[in-house]
């Protein structure tokens, strides 16, 4: 019941250890520190509203996160209203070559290129890659298909990589990385 | 995007398909077969794994390493039991003196909470870094003369790939000696372990492996300090100082019983190579095969990489 002394301490006890993933994804998501904590302070009061409902063993984290996505949603209706390529074009019969990534990849160099994702491949790329979450979570905590996961965790991966990529090598100078140059 | 024709056939167009699965270890075990029996025999597709790979742990790296924001927990604690202030004042209608009694009495009830619920995670955590554990780390027999190192990278001891934190240990604290490596086994969980020494001083390294969804409690420490990207914690219990962080697999834990800040100076220094050593071992963690295919791509063989226990 909200209100509970005892209940404060129960929720902090399971709640408060996921702090650190909630606002390193909201962090993620929204590429600003300030934007971020006023994210996760709202997911913590509203995941306390709703405490009752939450069934002690069950996955705290992954509530906290279905709670995360609600709340993101609620204050940017637009937010994964982007119209995507179509993802059906992602599923290739013939392969296209791709240039290799750098073998060094700053921190700025990978924030910038996850900066410049769009949004909703963002996330599913920091629950499934950092947060390391299944399909089968990541599609729970997003509500979309698991299909959807993997097509849009494939298409994200791929921006990444297009976006680190070795433009020398593209370019054909620069030392070869795996295989031969002949 | 230059659209160049791949080089492969038809089973690089089907393996292609199922590298994204594959990095995130959601293939049946048939078809990771048939994916690692192809590697082994293409170039191409290790590269396009090997690049995948990279990307990914580049992104784990820099996104884990964002910290949390000072007081961040301690604010939604405050914001928690405010709300809850609220919905007191507005049974007590408003009533100033009333109002400010049932203040004064809820901060104080409120810090009392805070209190013991602080000191209860504070503890749980203590636990997993000393515990029982502390018998071995400070009361424990040990041989009169130091082990070689191939004696800790035995197997039976640290083992090959934990067995580089002790010259790393040894090189940030050279005022100590090494007394002893091995691998603990305490409340089913395994602790590779280094003992030094200095003196009649005993000081511990400790470390465990996270269990899924496994967190510091941070901010219910006695205080953390950023040192290159990790929260580093100190608390104490009984005569013990404890220092802690979190790498993205692994709780490590800095104690003795020194006093609580020379203990915290000691596990600032050994923070960056401990970190730098068992970010190959939690890579091999989470995907022996993917250490088997960079050995495939180099063409070298590195035991300390593909050994595990």
């Amino acid at each position: 019941m909200l209100g509970s002394k005892t209940n404060i301490a129960d929720f902090e006890a399971v709640a408060l250890p996921h702090l650190n993933d909630i606002f390193r994804t909201a962090s993620g998501l929204l590429r600003n520190r300030t934007e971020a904590e006023d994210l996760s302070q709202d997911v913590y009061m509203h995941a306390w509203k709703s405490f009752h409902r939450f069934e002690p063993g069950t996955n705290c984290r992954a509530w906290l996160f279905k709670i995360l996505f609600h709340r993101l949603h609620h204050h940017r209706r637009k937010w994964f209203q982007l119209k995507l390529t179509k993802e059906a074009d992602l599923l290739e019969d013939t392969l296209q070559w791709e240039p290799p990534v750098k073998e060094q990849l700053s921190d700025e160099e990978i924030l910038g290129a996850l900066g410049k994702l769009p949004e909703d491949y963002r996330a599913v790329v920091l629950l499934a890659d950092v947060e390391e979450f299944s399909y089968k979570e990541v599609a729970a905590t997003l509500d979309i298909p698991m299909g959807t996961v993997m097509s849009r965790l494939s298409r994200a991966r791929r921006l990444l990589r297009e976006e680190l990529r070795d433009t020398a090598q593209s370019y054909g100078i620069g030392k070869i990385v795996g295989g031969d140059a002949s | 995007m230059n659209v160049v024709k791949f080089p492969g056939n038809q089973q690089c167009v089907k393996v292609h398909g199922y590298l994204d699965s594959y990095l995130s270890n959601e293939l049946l075990v048939e078809t990771t077969h048939d994916v690692l029996r192809h590697l082994e025999s293409c170039t191409e597709c290790r590269q396009a794994l090997a690049d995948r790979q990279k990307v990914r742990d580049g992104l784990r790296r820099v996104v884990l390493a964002e910290t949390l924001p000072i007081g961040l927990e301690t604010r939604i604690s405050a914001k928690l039991r405010e709300q809850t202030g609220t919905n007191i004042r507005r049974a007590w209608f408003f009533t100033p003196w009333i109002l400010a009694a049932a203040c004064l009495m809820l901060s104080v009830a409120g810090s009392s909470i805070v209190h013991r619920q602080k000191a209860l995670a504070a503890s749980q955590i203590l636990a997993l870094g000393l515990g029982d554990h502390i018998t071995c780390a400070m009361g424990g027999h040990y041989p009169p003369t130091p082990p070689d190192m191939a004696t800790v990278a035995d197997e039976d001891n640290m083992g090959a790939k934990y067995a580089l934190l002790v010259p790393a240990a040894l090189k940030q604290l050279s005022q100590f000696q090494l007394v002893e490596g091995h691998r603990c086994h305490v409340g089913g969980r395994t602790y590779p372990h280094v003992i030094l020494r200095q003196g009649d001083m005993l000081v511990s390294l400790s470390l465990v492996e996270r269990k899924s969804g496994e967190a510091f409690p941070q901010g219910l420490w006695n205080g953390a300090t950023n040192i290159d990207g990790q929260n580093v914690f100190q608390g104490h219990q009984e005569n013990y100082s404890v220092a802690g962080f979190a790498t993205a697999k692994h709780f490590v834990f800095v104690s003795s019983a020194l006093d609580e800040q020379t203990n915290f100076d000691l596990a600032r220094r050994i923070v960056p190579a401990t970190t730098e050593i068992l970010r190959p071992i939690e890579a091999s963690l989470r995907k022996p095969a993917t250490m088997v295919l960079a050995w495939l791509a180099s063409g070298s063989f590195q035991p300390e990489a593909v050994s595990h226990r």
